[in-house]
């Protein structure tokens, strides 16, 4: 039973060191080598765990699929692919009532397919749909709330880094998470949809309708803009779901896919949208010039400023994303590396197999329990991030979920949902504050305020809620396409 | 002595070293991306996959991490909970940082000692990972020596420059020495680069 003291104070010892502002994978090391120390009295022992933990937990192919990812998302923003997809999913939903969120909610699931993170797909649509939205006489605080919310599929659609993470802290196969994120992912986007325009139509004033139906040649023309990044998409995802490539292997195709993406996206812009991207070009006031933003919007007009400025890549595009691939990484690892250390002292407390007993002879139905852990992760979402609240909890609470016989890819769709929930709840929603920081520095959203953006996000909430109610109510929504892999 | 002083000349010194290794760090990131995709194509049409590429995968991850780790911290990426510190005094969230970058020099100190120590082995008793071609584990292994040394100055400096302003903070808000404006300049905030 002493034993179990020592694991319960090292939660407290993390929980304090992190709320002091210790950074996260400092403070998970420092628990779990005072720990280890403290518990057995030889500090050898504790400082084996930093000779080989580092190394243990870098030195895995499988993992090497987080840079390959990373820098595959930076690629198709490269390309230009986010305003590319918004500017082919408003030709093809424009008429619908709120059809520019849903446009935007659309064009977030195909970003969200090349990319794994919320808080790059929240930056880059601000910066492309809030402007758009403005220009059509959308209510502001519903514009930001739609791109904060549609974030959330950045990290539900695969390929998502905190799939990835998960997978490593639990260490199951990533290529199943991935897989089983796109059942999830595609359910979100049809409730925002659906979400949107109920919205559109009980307050027609924050969702000004338009009568925006191009020609079907038009369409067509603004899908081959996305032709590519859907091809590419559809390949890895196919590729890892029949076993041809590893994730590792979907990874590294991915990132060359849309490096050539990236690199052919400004001939495309030239022969393909010669006439739209001097448009754009000359229309589309930028942040920083304002002045040239007077001609008067026509509700009609096709959505001009969607072209990314100058889709393309030059070397310092290309030497910045491989900088950012190998820092986020870096990042990453480092708490991860703490939590493996943090890891290894808990099991040596035994307090993850006695947790697990404990609920077992408690006999709380199953149900509850895992709601009692979403409503915790919500809960924790608020506050923390998403990777740091994950390396903390899970080495506690997967076991606990596996010894239940609840499906582990199952929970894990759950406590992404919920997760994502927490990334748009207040006080601290890490989405909202991401659209906020970008909003402002632009003309069209220079006087939102945190609470504009949660009251606009409000009925998102909700809907990503009856979202989590589906996810737990109908189990095969996350788990039929991981159980069908690999033949 | 000034610690303000010291830890910029630190900072600067480390500087140049962090970039590289960063650099470096994305260069493999290029490299192991040509690598897989060789593989894939090396072994779907030509039918000959590159030999070892899975072990090279892990060895090529430990360096991007490593290589990496320091950087992240000198541009302040590293992540932390800041709900309850953005809401403290100045000089208590100046002290909470000190005692962050000192477990940060603690920590990847120590990691820095044992993995140099395991690499060294590793190196003199030549071992390897076996396969068709055998590759020595010491590079790898002391990548990770490297950069926890590297990321342990690194939190040495940004505590050197905290330290500095601590010191400062204090200082001009004692009465004895607020009539003193010579002491004014230490006050500057350091701007991480």
């Amino acid at each position: 039973m002493d034993d179990l003291y020592w694991g319960i104070i090292g939660f407290v010892a993390v929980l304090s060191l992190m709320a002091l502002g210790v950074h996260v994978g400092l403070a998970l090391a420092a628990t779990g080598f005072i720990g280890m120390f403290l518990m057995t009295g030889k500090i050898s022992l504790a400082l084996a765990l930093f000779t080989t933990t580092p190394y243990s937990t870098t030195n895995v192919y499988a993992f090497a699929i987080l840079p390959l990812f990373i820098i595959m998302g930076l690629f198709a923003m490269h390309a230009g692919l986010s305003a590319r997809a918004f500017d082919a999913a408003y030709k093809w939903v424009g008429r619908l009532p709120g059809g520019m969120a849903i446009a935007t909610t659309w064009a977030n699931a195909m970003f969200a397919a090349c990319t794994g993170s919320s808080v790059v797909a929240c930056a880059v649509f601000t910066r492309i749909s809030l402007p758009e939205m403005d220009r059509r006489g959308y209510d502001k605080a519903f514009a930001c709330g739609t791109i904060a919310a549609a974030g959330m599929l950045g990290m539900l659609i695969p390929p998502s880094a905190l799939m990835i993470v998960y997978g490593i802290l639990t260490e199951q196969s990533i290529g199943k998470l991935l897989i089983a994120g796109v059942g999830p992912g595609v359910l979100l986007t049809l409730i925002f949809t659906i979400g949107i325009v109920a919205v559109a139509m009980r307050y027609p004033n924050r969702a000004p309708r338009a009568d925006y139906a191009p020609p079907l040649l038009e369409r067509l023309k603004a899908t081959i803009g996305v032709v590519g990044i859907v091809i590419l998409v559809v390949g890895i995802i196919a590729g890892m779901y029949t076993g041809i490539f590893t994730p590792t292997e979907a990874g590294a195709a991915g990132a060359a896919g849309a490096l050539v993406l990236a690199l052919l996206a400004p001939l495309m812009e030239r022969w393909i949208f010669r006439s739209e991207t001097a448009a754009a070009t000359s229309g589309t006031p930028a942040a920083d010039s304002p002045d040239s933003g007077d001609a008067p919007p026509s509700p009609i007009a096709p959505p001009a400023g969607t072209l990314v400025e100058n889709p393309g890549l030059n070397w310092s595009r290309f030497s910045q994303a491989m900088k950012e691939a190998a820092q986020t990484s870096a990042l990453v690892f480092f708490i991860l590396i703490g939590a493996m250390i943090f890891a290894r002292f808990l099991v040596l407390t035994g307090l993850p197999g006695e947790f697990v007993e404990v609920v077992h002879e408690a006999n709380i139905p199953t149900l509850l329990i895992m709601i009692l852990f979403l409503i915790m992760y919500v809960f924790l979402g608020m506050f923390q991030d998403s990777i740091s609240m994950m390396s903390i909890t899970l080495p506690i609470v997967d076991p606990i979920i596996a010894g239940l016989g609840i499906d582990r890819v199952y929970f894990a769709m759950l406590v992404i949902m919920s997760i994502e929930i927490g990334l748009i709840t207040p006080p601290v929603g890490l989405n909202v504050y991401t659209v906020r920081s970008v909003a402002v520095q632009m003309r069209e959203g220079e006087n939102m305020t945190l609470e504009d953006i949660f009251r606009g996000i409000l009925p998102f909430f909700f809907l990503s809620i009856i979202a989590l109610i589906i996810l737990i109510a109908v189990p095969p929504i996350s788990t039929f396409l991981p159980s069908q892999m690999f033949g | 002595m000034d610690l303000f002083a010291v830890g910029r000349l630190l900072g600067r010194a480390l500087g140049w070293l962090v970039n590289s290794s960063a650099f470096g760090a994305a260069s493999i990131v290029v490299i192991l991306m040509a690598m897989v995709v060789a593989d894939i194509f090396g072994r779907k049409v030509l039918n000959k996959p590159v030999p070892m590429s899975y072990e090279v995968g892990a060895f090529m991850l430990v360096f991007i991490v490593f290589m990496g780790l320091a950087y992240s911290q000198r541009q302040r990426a590293h992540i932390r909970v800041e709900f309850l510190t953005l809401r403290m005094p100045p000089r208590m969230r100046a002290v909470m940082d000190l005692v962050a970058f000192t477990l940060g020099i603690a920590i990847y100190g120590a990691i820095f000692y044992q993995t140099f120590k395991w690499s060294y082995h590793s190196f003199e008793i030549g071992e390897y990972v076996a396969g068709l071609v055998n590759i020595p584990k010491w590079p790898s292994q002391f990548a990770v020596a490297f950069g926890a040394l590297l990321i342990s100055l690194q939190f040495l400096s940004d505590w050197l420059n905290r330290a500095a302003e601590v010191v400062a903070m204090f200082r001009s808000a004692s009465p004895s020495t607020e009539a003193l404006p010579a002491s004014e300049p230490v006050g500057e905030p350091a701007t991480p680069d």
